[in-house]
């Protein structure tokens, strides 16, 4: 998956919520290792303090934790896991409900459009 | 003392009677990487070169890591012209020989392995080499420093998209975390990412001095879009007729 | 760091002079067997040309000699090499010390090469010459009057200054045209004038027909005073010189 960052917004928001994605889709498996702030920040081009900044708002959601020997290891806590699942699944749903209203059609519609598709 | 690591007091400095800088009053703390930005001829050149004691202040006082601009402090700035400044005859080992004698910062090993990651034979004559080639010799020799303070001028001006991705890596993965960047660019989308702090020059003067993330919170716009904006206000300008 | 800074300027000298110098004394040997041969045999060879190639060579080394010195310290100080040697951890005086040493060398070392060409040009019999008692005489002489020595030692003291206080007039008059930011080559160049007609004009005041009398008087009665004053001489305004350029690089230095 590659970085993307958009302009209008602070830069370790982005980072951060696409490092949570990345432990939810399983690209870092619970228990493992991510990469040192170095070359995460190298990776997505960006400064090595936003990225620890990025870093640090996900320990403080539980998804990863510092280790004083690995760096830092992501959440074996199935819970927490979940809770951030569906915060972005959530957070997926506004947005079609955004986009949706843009286009000028209301919620009702917008869910019986969705149901449509699936048939 | 003081925790900056640079510090400007009222900085002037006129060539004749035009002047470059106006009243600069700056102060960047360690650790970090600062953008400083601003339109061809703003004063970002001559504010570097002041740092590096190329030039001296016409008024102002200007300190790096507390002490006056002299032998110390250029032996922990380390410094990418916006030119070419070498020999020659020289070969790229011949500078690295040179760098090693001179900085006791210099890591060798590191710069003979940059080199090669970048494509470039140390061991060939720099006359032989091309200016892109010539240029990422001296992105080596200004990488290859565990420096204070790293002043680059420039440094992805007249080179293709892919090469500045390629040259922000390369500072990014090589300098000195303790160290404080200073990047002077006009081409502002392209190392936004990678600033802490933008500082924007215009006529010889500071128009705003702040970190990224508090600019886009505050400004709901990136830095460049707010560059743009302000850059762009009086087309006519000093032109009057 | 002022013998790093020197290892990198005389490295700098030996690229440009080891082919001049080696041409030059390489020539002077051609010449010492084509020249002297033509004048007994009458048997035409390319002496002549041989022979305008070694003056060609000579001039050339000394008009290179010049050139070196004011392009190590206009192009390696106040030019495009600036960038790196006044970005060094040193002192702006160290950088002057370097390039003045070197350039010293560099003219004496010219000097000496070309009165080496003319010894080998000449056909000595340098195995005569070897055993000839004239050597054991000279030491002799030397033993008996040993301040010979000290009056050979202050000539070349002598030559020395001459070479260092030229040096230093071409180095002020460049800084002197760094100090603007327009014209600096032309102004320079008038510095350079300006500044060879002053110091003839104080010594011609200074040294007053009755001073030269004086001067001549002290030669007499004491030949190592006259000597040492004549270095004095040269040097003192060297040193002015001096201190104004390095004075000029600390305070003044603009490259833009």
């Amino acid at each position: 998956m590659d970085w993307k960052l958009d302009d209008g917004r602070p830069i370790w928001p982005q980072l951060s919520q696409q490092l949570a994605r990345r432990i939810i889709a399983g690209e870092y498996p619970p228990g493992s290792r991510l990469p040192s702030v170095r070359e995460l920040a190298a990776e997505a081009g960006v400064n090595p303090n936003t990225m620890q900044r990025a870093l640090a708002q996900l320990e403080q959601e539980g998804l990863a934790r510092a280790d004083r020997t690995a760096g830092r290891l992501v959440t074996q806590d199935a819970a927490v896991l979940e809770a951030a699942r569906l915060r972005e699944a959530q957070a997926v749903i506004r947005s079609y409900f955004e986009a949706m209203s843009a286009l000028g059609y209301d919620r009702e519609r917008a869910v019986e459009l969705l149901k449509e598709e699936f048939q | 003392m003081s925790d900056f690591l640079i510090e400007c007091r009222g900085l002037y400095k006129s060539y004749g009677l035009r002047p470059a800088l106006s009243g600069v009053d700056l102060e960047v703390g360690p650790g970090r990487i600062v953008g400083l930005l601003g339109p061809n001829g703003s004063g970002k050149t001559t504010l570097i070169k002041l740092l590096c004691g190329l030039l001296q202040p016409t008024r102002g006082e200007l300190a790096v890591d507390g002490s006056a601009i002299g032998p110390y402090t250029k032996s922990v700035i380390s410094y990418l012209p916006d030119r070419m400044y070498f020999a020659d005859w020289m070969k790229a080992v011949d500078l690295f020989d040179l760098f090693r004698d001179f900085y006791a910062d210099f890591e060798y090993e590191k710069a003979i392995a940059m080199c090669r990651s970048l494509g470039v034979e140390p061991g060939d004559r720099l006359k032989s080499m091309s200016k892109g080639t010539k240029e990422k010799v001296q992105l080596v020799l200004a990488m290859s420093r565990q420096a204070k303070l790293y002043l680059l001028d420039e440094p992805i001006a007249g080179v293709d998209p892919a090469a500045r991705d390629f040259i922000l890596r390369t500072i990014l993965t090589n300098y000195n975390e303790e160290g404080t960047v200073l990047i002077s660019t006009h081409l502002i989308s392209d190392v936004e990412k990678v600033l802490d702090e933008a500082i924007f020059l215009k006529e010889g003067k500071i128009m705003l001095h702040a970190t990224v993330d508090d600019i886009r919170e505050r400004e709901g716009k990136s830095v460049d879009a707010l560059f743009r904006e302000i850059f762009r206000a009086q087309p006519m300008e000093g032109g009057g007729f | 760091m002022l013998l790093k800074l020197l290892k990198y300027d005389f490295r700098a000298m030996w690229k440009q002079f080891s082919l001049v110098w080696g041409a030059a004394l390489a020539l002077a040997l051609v010449n010492r067997f084509t020249v002297f041969r033509d004048a007994a045999s009458n048997v035409t060879s390319n002496s002549e040309l041989f022979m305008f190639a070694f003056m060609a060579v000579i001039m050339a080394m000394l008009v290179l000699a010049v050139i070196f010195v004011v392009n190590r310290f206009s192009k390696g100080l106040l030019g495009s090499e600036g960038y790196l040697m006044h970005t060094l951890p040193v002192r702006p005086w160290e950088l002057v010390a370097s390039k003045l040493i070197c350039g010293a060398v560099t003219w004496i070392g010219c000097g000496v090469v070309a009165v080496a060409s003319v010894f080998v040009m000449t056909p000595i019999n340098w195995a005569e010459l070897i055993q000839f008692p004239f050597w054991g005489e000279l030491f002799r002489g030397i033993v008996k009057h040993p301040d010979a020595i000290v009056l050979v030692l202050e000539f070349c003291l002598l030559i020395l200054s001459t070479t260092v206080q030229s040096i230093a007039m071409i180095y002020l008059a460049l800084a002197a045209g760094h100090l603007f930011s327009r014209h600096r080559r032309l102004i320079s160049v008038a510095a350079f004038i300006g500044l060879y007609i002053l110091i003839f004009n104080i010594y011609g005041r200074v040294f007053s027909v009755r001073f030269i009398q004086r001067l001549m008087n002290i030669a007499t009665v004491n030949v190592y005073g006259s000597l040492l004053t004549a270095s004095a001489i040269m040097l003192i305004p060297a040193a002015a010189f001096l201190v104004v350029v390095c004075w000029i690089l600390e305070h003044k230095l603009n490259l833009e």
